[in-house]
């Protein structure tokens, strides 16, 4: 092969792969490489043989941004390959920076998407269904008038330009409960409802911009593609997108290496000079089974693919001070039918409007078609360890398992963790209960034991990477760890890194857009 | 007619997505091209620039309606990613009857595909470049220009074996034909020799890929509830799908393919 790319992108998680795609159709020669043998890196869609062996793999040898530690996994299925699961779940809200990529990278023609059946909060024993949108307010019986004015106030705040809002000056920072109550006079109840169900903040401290920015988001979402703000991806979600975006990359021109080891990466500039000549490629890598070395002229990865010479040095010997955020996961099959018919009282938010396209009656599939659900665990005072549990389910609809299976993601952010606990945290320990409780609130019978199960700890350094420790090296930073705002997360990085490759390694006749018109489908008739 | 396809309404249509496999230059995209466009561009740069391509193949009162995946370049280090195979009614995995070592390569692609694909898939075997070893009488016979730049030089042939002489031309072939037949009979494919540059052979291959296709059942799962067999053919189906382009405000008239 010719060997000289002009960008490389190593791990083919969604935000390289969407930076790898919109570079390539931008007419940069790129090289895809990952050392794993599956695309998505940490997105990844995998089937259960395939995550039996991702929790067995050996840990990296050097402490990453982002590291995942599988505690125990238990149990195999039938028929693996008919299972798509997901080691980061996710929905995708409806307006959003992932959605405005799918479309218009054409990515979105390449995956199947299905909208949210049900969201519910659990609330006194029982599961109570959040409403999709703000316009019903007026109808609901179980909130006073002065509730429903502030509450109304509140949801206008969200939906309009708040950033510069003098109700937000100097409160941005401020836990969002803490604000609702004291700027906008909810009670304590109502407060709690709006952060779990609208803003779904999973920890109580959450800022209040970030809770706010989401609320806008849901509230700007609802009604686009119907009553659900927020769309489920076809076969596993995340990593199956980050697939779609690989092939737009290779459809383009771009190289794809999967499973292969990299053996160096090797920077040619000399340090006095760091990049004068631009005929030389830059850096020569060495991979595995590859007989040929592969040269480019600029890198663009995440963390974990880069040898020391190459990092800002602040990453690796940062002190553990550097704040660490732990989130807690746990993936199981049940095969016993869900009743999702107890999802169906409601919490005292607004229902959408009865006249409306998707009215309640119309709206709601029958609970027997009901094949994806958000449930939501707002957190307890006996509980101190985790914040809001999230628990994520998805069916056959979703094609990531067969018929009459369900596959149950849970996850919680963990709380107040002394410095050393990592080494003795259980997401087991964590995790069982709402698993456990949640298919108690869905079965009539008796409770299903899963079939299969995993648990695992996620730790995400949050000390400030630097997005290029040199001039042609750009890292990717790792994607946060909320269900509802890392794929968006994921398309803003990679806008960000696709213009700083468009500044550094300029094309002749310049870039103008991140993604090029599409083009027609050609020879449509015959 | 666009209109029609997006709608998802084309009566007696059916969607078929067909993949392509096989090893590196063996003429994917060139037969690909030869069906669709009934094109052959000599000297191709390897893949195709389109995330697939579409083809109606009629069949009796039916019209199929292929779309076809070319690999991209992704087999190259054996990089094709599970949505390639997904949900694939048809493969067509291409070796070249004048290197043998490609054979032994499409019999490990129909390998995986019988792991990674529907259980159901009607697959394909076809033996192209065979212009390079057929004395030029049958079909149509490239003409070799006479100042042999691109002379019988295939598509995607490898540089320093192009012959040049038909005198050669039966010492080139290094797959015979009953060798691969036979193969393709015991692993229950169809076979075909093919020429993407003289078009010998391709339109039978996908005519007879569409013989073969369980269309009924594939009407059956894409009309149906969507629940009964497996997942129709383009996932995001009629019923439980949300399109996301439907919504989008410079919703464009393309197809929605």
């Amino acid at each position: 092969m010719d060997s000289h790319f002009d960008v490389v992108v190593f791990g083919t998680g969604l935000t390289e792969s969407i930076a790898a795609a919109s570079l390539s159709k931008a007419g940069y020669k790129v090289v895809h490489i990952d050392t794993n043998p599956y695309y998505g890196g940490n997105e990844a869609s995998l089937t259960p043989d395939e995550l039996t062996q991702w929790c067995s793999r050996i840990p990296p040898s050097k402490p990453n941004c982002c590291d995942y530690a599988c505690k125990s996994q238990t149990g195999t299925v039938q028929s693996s390959r008919q299972y798509s699961l997901s080691l980061s779940p996710s929905v995708i809200p409806s307006s959003g920076s992932l959605i405005t990529s799918l479309i218009a990278s054409g990515v979105a023609r390449y995956g199947g998407f299905r909208l949210l059946d049900k969201a519910a909060v659990y609330s006194s024993g029982e599961l109570k269904t959040i409403p999709g949108s703000k316009e019903a307010i007026f109808k609901s019986k179980d909130i006073s008038l002065v509730d429903k004015r502030r509450l109304m106030r509140f949801l206008l705040f969200a939906s309009g330009d708040f950033e510069s809002a003098k109700e937000l000056e100097g409160r941005s920072e401020m836990p969002f409960i803490e604000f609702l109550e004291e700027v906008f006079f909810l009670n304590q109840d109502l407060a709690g409802t709006v952060a779990n169900a609208l803003a779904l903040c999973t920890s109580p401290k959450e800022h209040t911009i970030l809770a706010l920015q989401r609320t806008r988001q849901y509230l700007r979402s609802s009604g686009k593609y119907g009553p659900s703000p927020f769309l489920i991806g076809h076969y596993g979600g995340l990593g199956e997108l980050a697939q779609g975006y690989c092939r737009t990359c290779a459809v383009s021109g771009g190289t794809y290496i999967l499973g292969r080891r990299v053996l160096s990466i090797h920077d040619m500039a000399s340090p006095t000079n760091e990049c004068a000549d631009t005929t030389t490629p830059r850096f020569k890598i060495s991979v595995d089974d590859v007989s040929e070395p592969i040269f480019a002229d600029l890198i663009i990865s995440s963390d974990d693919y880069l040898p020391q010479e190459l990092l800002p040095v602040d990453v690796l010997g940062s002190a553990p001070s550097s704040s660490v955020e732990t989130s807690a996961f746990c993936i199981a099959i049940v095969d016993q039918p869900l009743a999702f018919s107890k999802l169906s009282s409601q919490v005292p938010l607004p229902e959408v409007d009865a006249d409306s396209a998707h009215s309640t009656t119309q709206q709601s599939p029958a609970n027997d078609d009901i094949s994806t659900a958000l449930i939501i665990f707002p957190p307890e005072a006996r509980r101190q360890t985790n914040g809001v549990v999230t628990v994520l389910i998805e069916g056959e609809e979703t094609f990531s398992c067969p018929r009459g299976k369900h596959i149950l993601y849970i996850s919680t952010p963990c709380l107040n963790l002394s410095s050393d606990a990592n080494e003795s945290l259980d997401p087991k320990d964590i995790l069982r209960p709402y698993l456990m409780d949640t298919l108690r609130l869905l079965s009539n019978g008796p409770i299903p034991e899963p079939a299969f199960s995993a648990y695992y700890l996620r730790n995400l350094s949050t000390s400030n990477l630097p997005l290029s420790p040199k001039e042609r090296v750009i890292i990717s930073p790792p994607l946060s760890s909320h269900f509802a705002t890392k794929g968006d997360e994921a398309a803003r990085n990679a806008e960000t890194i696709f213009w700083e490759v468009v500044k550094r390694l300029p094309k002749g006749d310049g870039v103008e857009s991140l993604w090029p018109p599409l083009e027609e489908d050609q020879n449509d008739e015959d | 007619m666009a209109a029609e396809a997006a709608s998802g309404n084309v009566d007696k249509s059916v969607q078929v997505k067909l993949v392509l496999l096989g090893e590196a230059a063996v003429g994917k995209s060139s037969i690909v091209l030869r069906f669709v466009s009934n094109d052959f561009q000599a000297n191709k740069e390897p893949t195709i620039g389109a995330a697939f391509l579409t083809q109606k193949c009629r069949l009796e009162d039916r019209v199929l309606r292929y779309e076809i995946w070319d690999t991209a370049g992704q087999e190259r280090f054996h990089s094709l990613a599970p949505m390639y195979y997904r949900n694939a009614q048809a493969a067509v995995v291409v070796y070249d009857v004048t290197k043998a070592a490609s054979l032994e390569k499409a019999k490990s692609w129909v390998k995986e595909l019988q792991r990674q694909a529907n259980p159901n898939i009607v697959i394909a075997l076809a033996g192209n470049k065979v212009d390079l070893v057929t004395p030029s009488s049958s079909a149509a016979p490239p003409t070799p220009s006479p100042d042999g730049d691109d002379e019988p030089d295939d598509a995607t042939a490898t540089p320093g074996e192009t012959p040049s002489a038909v005198a050669e031309v039966e010492s080139l072939r290094q797959v015979p034909r009953d060798e691969a037949q036979a193969y393709a009979t015991e692993a229950g494919l169809l076979f075909f020799e093919t020429s993407a540059k003289t078009g010998e052979g391709v339109v039978e291959v996908f005519t007879e890929i569409a013989k073969k296709i369980p269309i009924e059942h594939i009407l059956a799962s894409t009309r149906g509830s969507g629940r009964n067999g497996g997942p129709p053919g383009r996932p995001g189906g009629q019923q439980s799908g949300v399109n996301l382009d439907a919504n989008a405000t410079q919703a464009k008239n393309a197809c929605n393919c």
